[in-house]
């Protein structure tokens, strides 16, 4: 059964699916190249990346903080496992456990009262640096074994996409049915509140920002498995990237409000742009644009229909 | 009467000699309590008594300097989660409920009915129901609780509390937003909860509720603890001069008659909209005017009206008998209209910033400055101000936020003080979870004030606050008015049967 919270933070999601299945059904229709196999292949490739990553981001932003090291972790991730002196399934461990170990680092320095936004920052630099020192250009060499194991797919579904679905549906399962779900919302709406009440704050908040330093380790796999080579600031994009999809999401920057789930039509927003202006054969750079303007008026909808509190929200 | 019958069972609560010193000031000296199964005990005194310190001690959100706090005669580890483990709940006087979450999803946090990892939804909802019914609170438990009012999220806070099972209970001014229909049903839930074992803590300014609710009394002076014993002993007066440390009179002010202009200064006409209707209001200089109804019947909409937060959907307003759009506070301010809302932390003040800026905001240029900001012209103004207002705070440098509520209330005054053109005052609920000492201060300026020929507009749902001060007391049902009364000769039955929407002869 669904709770009224979690149902009332998906009803602003509707617009959102709806309009992913439109596209789903009208693009196909409109353009050749878009209804392709290859294509479809390419597209869910590209997205398992922004879905993972963007998870994370997601539950670390309903806590009222936020994870810029997502891309450092993707990019020494990425690094690691292209490294030939670690055998291929270490690497692999080794990268999410690095995601893990900075992500209890982050949610450290937070509960240590470093900014969220400071503690990330930094956080990314350190990872970004530690991998340009072990791999300085991007390349590398990703074991045979270990790759043919990340580009499995059931053609054309890869194998990386049904992961980050799936991984995106235990976050969102965990935010709206754990009480630590609960703990995160309550910390994210008024943290002062929910130290007062004697909430596990502190283990929840370093629950989140490890879950979202995993979900990019893991995000650093999916990227190897479309590049087949290791790059440290191949992460980069990912960090505005996973805010813009977030905030698409409708989830309030200001913390405790939104749903993980919304996060998965949002990321398809993102992923169809940039994949239609490949196909229309614009200049790729089109994609920022139009980025930054989708983003735009989607926060500005949201805060038109009310179906979050306006940013200066009187009480509550 | 709380139940007085119950025989005093074991020590619930024991406190040993409690210190805590913040910076350089004593909050808690040497403080020894202790509190029975079933007893209700009365914690009163003045701002900064220390009664919030103590509190928050006894509810591990402050580790004490010395002593030690026992539960069933076991020792108290430091912080929130272990005060709460040890069966210790306090409901805050700031309420800390998450307007993101249901009403069921506040009352169980924390304590949701799970199976496995996952929380079961109708479980808990069924939970929160119970736990509400049992202690006679009608909500729906799937109600958003940023939708709620303040009296229903007071009852949902102390449902919260309650449902924790806990052996000692501590109620921060938990009537302060309550109308008195809920306070009858906290009086019910409280003897209920004394009747099992529970040991309560209540802190009111409420003299009337005090002795309603409780059995025992503990007044605090200046951080020590001054007397303590049977309520029973106690009478009203008593137990005042026993909170200030010498004799008080009488709270209110004498009235003094400057009716003699009566031409107003600021006019509501069949004014409608936000939940009022064809309010038709006039605002004489010199005079109290008293605004009177049980809490959400559309009084706090005048004072926003009044004070340009909300322009009126219909009728109009007239400053100075002219028709004036005062669409923003700025507009306001500009025709002489000063406004202190009831929500002092999050409509009046920046906590983060000091005394001064705070009290110097509205100032105008001449405190603050034309273009270059003057420090020591608005240094001067402020020192003045805060000497009047017998404000306590370690300097005018000290951040709002860390002062007791009585005296961020005194800061807002503070504010319009520095106003030579201020014209009118408009105030909402201005004595809420403001001590004695602090009201009658604040009762003595707002007559020093209407003799300069400010007119003064008080909100208020304290009858007796509205009995003794206002002029006029305007009373609203529903957001209409009902009647008015002068204040010289109403009675509090007179102005409650008005705010219940009864008819009553003139």
């Amino acid at each position: 059964m669904i709770g009224t919270t979690t149902r009332t933070a998906l009803r602003a999601g509707i617009p959102l699916w709806l309009l992913v299945f439109i596209a789903l059904i009208v693009l196909p229709v409109l353009s050749e190249p878009f209804r392709s196999a290859n294509n479809a292949n390419s597209l869910m490739a590209s997205l398992a990346p922004l879905l993972l990553v963007s998870a994370g981001q997601a539950v670390v932003v309903l806590l009222g903080g936020i994870d810029l090291s997502v891309g450092g972790i993707v990019g020494l991730g990425t690094v690691l496992v292209a490294t030939p002196a670690v055998p291929g399934w270490v690497a692999a461990v080794l990268a999410l456990a690095v995601g893990v170990a900075a992500g209890l680092v982050n949610g450290l320095g937070v509960l240590a009262g470093v900014p969220a936004l400071v503690m990330t920052l930094g956080m990314s630099g350190v990872l970004g640096g530690i991998g340009l020192l072990v791999l300085a250009e991007p390349g590398g060499q990703v074991s045979r074994g270990l790759l043919a194991v990340l580009t499995l797919q059931a053609y054309p579904v890869p194998l990386a996409f049904v992961v980050a679905v799936a991984a995106l549906a235990v976050a969102w399962t965990a935010v709206s049915w754990t009480r630590w779900g609960r703990v995160v919302l309550a910390t994210g709406h008024d943290p002062v509140a929910a130290r007062r009440t004697g909430l596990p704050w502190r283990s929840a908040t370093l629950r989140a920002y490890a879950l979202s330093g995993l979900f990019s380790g893991m995000a650093g796999l999916a990227v190897v498995a479309r590049t087949y080579s290791g790059d440290s600031l191949s992460g980069g994009s990912l960090i505005l990237d996973s805010i813009t999809v977030v905030l698409i999401a409708g989830i309030a920057l200001t913390g405790g409000q939104g749903s993980v789930l919304t996060v998965l039509p949002a990321a398809a927003v993102l992923g169809l742009l940039q994949n239609l202006i490949v196909l229309s054969g614009l200049d790729s750079y089109y994609q920022y644009i139009v980025e930054a303007v989708v983003l735009v008026i989607a926060v500005a909808l949201y805060e038109a229909s009310g179906k979050r509190p306006a940013f200066l929200a009187r009480g509550g | 009467m709380a139940d007085r019958t119950a025989v005093p069972g074991p020590c619930r609560l024991v406190c040993e000699s409690i210190s805590k010193t913040f910076g350089g000031t004593v909050a808690v000296r040497d403080v020894s309590l202790s509190l029975a199964a079933g007893e209700v005990l009365a914690l009163v005194g003045e701002n900064g008594a220390g009664k919030s310190t103590l509190m928050n001690v006894i509810a591990g959100a402050v580790r004490p300097d010395s002593g030690q706090v026992l539960v069933d005669g076991t020792r108290l580890s430091h912080g929130p989660q272990a005060a709460r483990g040890a069966g210790i709940a306090m409901v805050h006087q700031e309420l800390s409920l998450f307007g993101n979450l249901t009403v069921a999803e506040n009352v169980l946090l924390g304590a949701e009915p799970v199976t496995g990892p996952l929380i079961g939804e109708r479980a808990l909802r069924e939970t929160a129901a119970k736990i509400l019914d049992d202690l006679g609170i009608h909500l729906d438990p799937d109600a958003g609780v940023a939708r709620l009012s303040p009296g229903q999220r007071q009852l949902v806070e102390i449902a919260k509390a309650v449902a924790t099972q806990p052996k000692v209970l501590i109620l921060d001014e938990p009537t302060s937003s309550l109308e008195s229909t809920q306070v009858d049903v906290l009086h019910a839930l409280v003897v209920r909860l004394a009747r099992r074992g529970t040991g309560i803590v209540f802190v009111s300014h409420r003299m009337n509720e005090l002795f309603r609710f409780c059995t025992k009394v503990a007044v605090l002076r200046g951080g020590e603890l001054a007397e303590e014993g049977d309520l029973a002993d106690y009478s009203h007066d008593r137990l005042i001069s026993a909170m200030v440390g010498r004799d008080v009179s009488d709270l209110y002010p004498a009235r003094t008659d400057a009716a003699g202009r009566t031409d107003p200064v600021l006019a509501l006409r069949e004014v409608s909209g936000h939940g009022l209707h064809d309010i038709t209001l006039d605002v004489v200089p010199g005079r109290v005017t008293g605004i009177a109804g049980l809490e959400g019947h559309g009084q706090s909409a005048i004072a926003e009206v009044l004070a340009g937060v909300r322009a009126p959907t219909s009728g109009q307003v007239l400053v100075a008998g002219a028709p004036t759009r005062l669409n923003s506070p700025a507009k306001a301010i500009a025709a002489g209209v000063g406004y202190v809302p009831s929500d002092r932390r999050t409509a009046g003040l920046a906590l983060a910033l000091s005394v001064a800026e705070n009290m110097a905001l509205v100032g105008g240029a001449g405190i603050r400055g034309r273009f270059w900001f003057r420090p020591r012209r608005q240094a001067a103004a402020v020192r003045e101000v805060a000497a009047r207002l017998a404000l306590r705070s370690s300097s005018t440098g000290q951040a709002v936020g860390e002062l007791s509520g009585g005296n961020q209330q005194k800061v807002l005054f503070g504010r319009w003080l520095l106003r030579a053109d201020l014209r009118v005052l408009v105030l909402d609920d201005p004595t809420r979870g403001v001590d004695v000492g602090a009201r009658e201060e604040i009762f003595g300026l707002l007559r020093e004030l209407t003799a300069r020929g400010v007119a003064v507009v008080l909100v208020s749902t304290d009858i007796q606050e509205l009995l003794g001060m206002a002029d006029d007391i305007v009373v609203i049902y529903e957001g209409r008015i009902t009647g008015t009364v002068p204040g010289g000769d109403a009675t509090e039955e007179r102005v409650l049967a008005l705010a219940m929407g009864q008819e009553v002869p003139a």
